[in-house]
């Protein structure tokens, strides 16, 4: 049997490892996808939040979405030293907290 | 000779770059400097965002990307091997005065990027053979290529052109193509931002009627190979023949009909050059690279790019000088270039945020804002800025 080549080697791995990252983003917003109503509900409460704050929807980026919540990261972009903030936001309590904190 | 004349090249490419690097920084540039996610995939503006923090972080991507357009001539000229010396000459100079390129050279944007990714297409095209081992590396370079832009997908039928060239399996053939695509989707998924740009923008489209789109094709066609090597080009590539290149040509020209962007025109240019390849009377080459020359000089000035700082660039130059902390409040609707200018956090003006802001701008003429007593007007700026006064 012979050996596949170095090239076909590298595309493997790398399709697999970007397969694997992608994935991992991916699960969790899942129902962003199946579930109209959450989709809805997130769209408002993105903008609303935007709104309020005075943060641009470019800034914030989806990382996680249950039917009680959503988990976003906060960046700021400017030039040099950007931060990063966590937080969620509960669509029963209508509450903008840090993440970790829970929506019951 | 070659390393004198690539020194010149050098010396063009830098001058592409300064003269985009007058104005400053445009909305599209910044989104990409600064590594902001929509709507293109993160592979090119995740580099670029590494250097977010160098202070020429913009002339030193200006530079980088001007000398990849110019320097990629030797890319045409490996394109134009087996035709006579003097013909390879004409094309080569007809890539380096085209008015796509003299306009997008010196930008930061992904087009002129795709545009090179579709070169190399066009260069692994033209080869007769391409061994087992190179299939992979093909592959790989697709997949760099369709996350770096969406645009690369266009070339499509350059890739399947050349994976159909390697002596592999059907199913590794087969997967090399498509791996890449499927994953640039499963990217888009994890980004329902980009995913709400890209249908706002196709929305964006359906707003323009038939004849508009058709002279907005028109006219970024024409910018592509400064009218004549558009004309020449087009016709060479239906004379080919070779489907890849047609079917490619009409997916870039499908694209730009659809989304017409100035900026879009670079992507039909390595077509073009690679139309040129099907004539072979010499006086044809000689015409066409004079009435060439002639329309860039004509298009490159009638939309040579502003030679005064932008709006963002000087007001921020303004607020930055009076040496203050804190946020920068804009009422108003703004791009991504107030964001690029500003070493301070950029918020939309609401009344809460005041307290910890050094500086309001306003590009709405101050609509529902509420100026604190205690703050002042800041003068020479192209639009009302304030202050706080310590």
């Amino acid at each position: 049997m012979t050996r596949p080549p170095l090239s076909a080697l590298a595309f493997t791995l790398v399709s697999l490892g970007v397969f694997a990252v992608l994935s991992m983003r991916f699960l969790p917003l899942v129902p962003l996808y199946l579930h109209a109503g959450t989709r809805a509900q997130t769209q408002t409460a993105l903008n609303a939040i935007a709104e309020a704050q005075g943060w641009l929807v470019s800034d914030m980026a989806i990382t996680d979405v249950t039917d009680q919540s959503m988990t976003f990261e906060y960046h700021p972009h400017h030039r040099g030293g950007d931060s990063l903030q966590c937080h969620q936001y509960c669509f029963t309590h209508h509450v903008l907290q840090s993440c970790g904190s829970s929506c019951l | 000779m070659r390393f004198f004349l690539s020194l010149i090249l050098e010396a063009y490419a830098v001058a592409l770059a300064s003269m985009q690097s007058l104005g400053g920084v445009h909305t599209d540039e910044a989104k990409y400097l600064l590594n902001i996610p929509y709507p293109h995939p993160p592979l090119a503006r995740w580099l670029l965002g590494l250097t977010d923090g160098w202070s020429h972080q913009e002339f030193f991507w200006r530079i980088v990307f001007a000398s990849l357009c110019v320097q990629a001539v030797w890319l045409v000229w490996a394109l134009t091997l087996g035709m006579p010396r003097r013909q390879r000459r004409y094309v080569a100079l007809m890539w380096l005065c085209a008015s796509a390129l003299v306009l997008q050279a010196g930008t930061v944007m992904m087009a002129p990027l795709t545009a090179l990714q579709g070169l190399v297409l066009l260069w692994l095209v033209s080869k007769i053979e391409l061994k087992e081992e190179w299939a992979g590396w093909v592959g790989l370079f697709w997949l760099v290529s369709l996350f770096t832009a969406y645009q690369a997908i266009l070339y499509l039928p350059l890739m399947v052109a050349i994976i159909k060239k390697v002596r592999i399996h059907r199913m590794a053939k087969f997967l090399y193509i498509v791996v890449p695509v499927l994953l640039l989707m499963l990217y888009t998924f994890t980004n329902p931002l980009a995913l709400a740009a890209i249908m706002i923008k196709g929305d964006q489209g359906t707003h323009t009627t038939l004849v508009e789109k058709v002279a907005g094709f028109l006219q970024v066609w024409m910018l592509s190979g400064s009218l004549i090597l558009s004309v020449m080009g087009t016709i060479g590539l239906a004379r080919s023949r070779q489907w890849e290149l047609i079917l490619s040509f009409v997916l870039v020209s499908a694209y730009l009909f659809l989304a017409r962007f100035d900026y879009n025109a670079i992507l039909l240019l390595p077509l073009l050059v690679t139309g040129m390849l099907f004539y072979s009377r010499q006086w044809i080459f000689q015409v066409v690279l004079v009435i060439e020359i002639a329309l860039s000089v004509v298009i490159v000035w009638r939309s040579i790019p502003a030679l005064h700082p932008t709006p963002a660039r000087a007001v921020m130059q303004v607020i930055a000088d009076q040496h203050k902390l804190g946020d920068v409040l804009i009422s108003g609707s703004f791009g991504h270039e107030w964001q690029y200018e500003s070493s301070f956090p950029i918020y939309r003006y609401t009344q809460a945020l005041v307290p910890h802001a050094q500086a309001i701008v306003c590009l709405d003429a101050c609509i529902g804002v509420k100026i604190p007593p205690e703050w002042q007007s800041l003068g020479k700026t192209p639009m009302p800025v304030f202050e706080r006064r310590k």
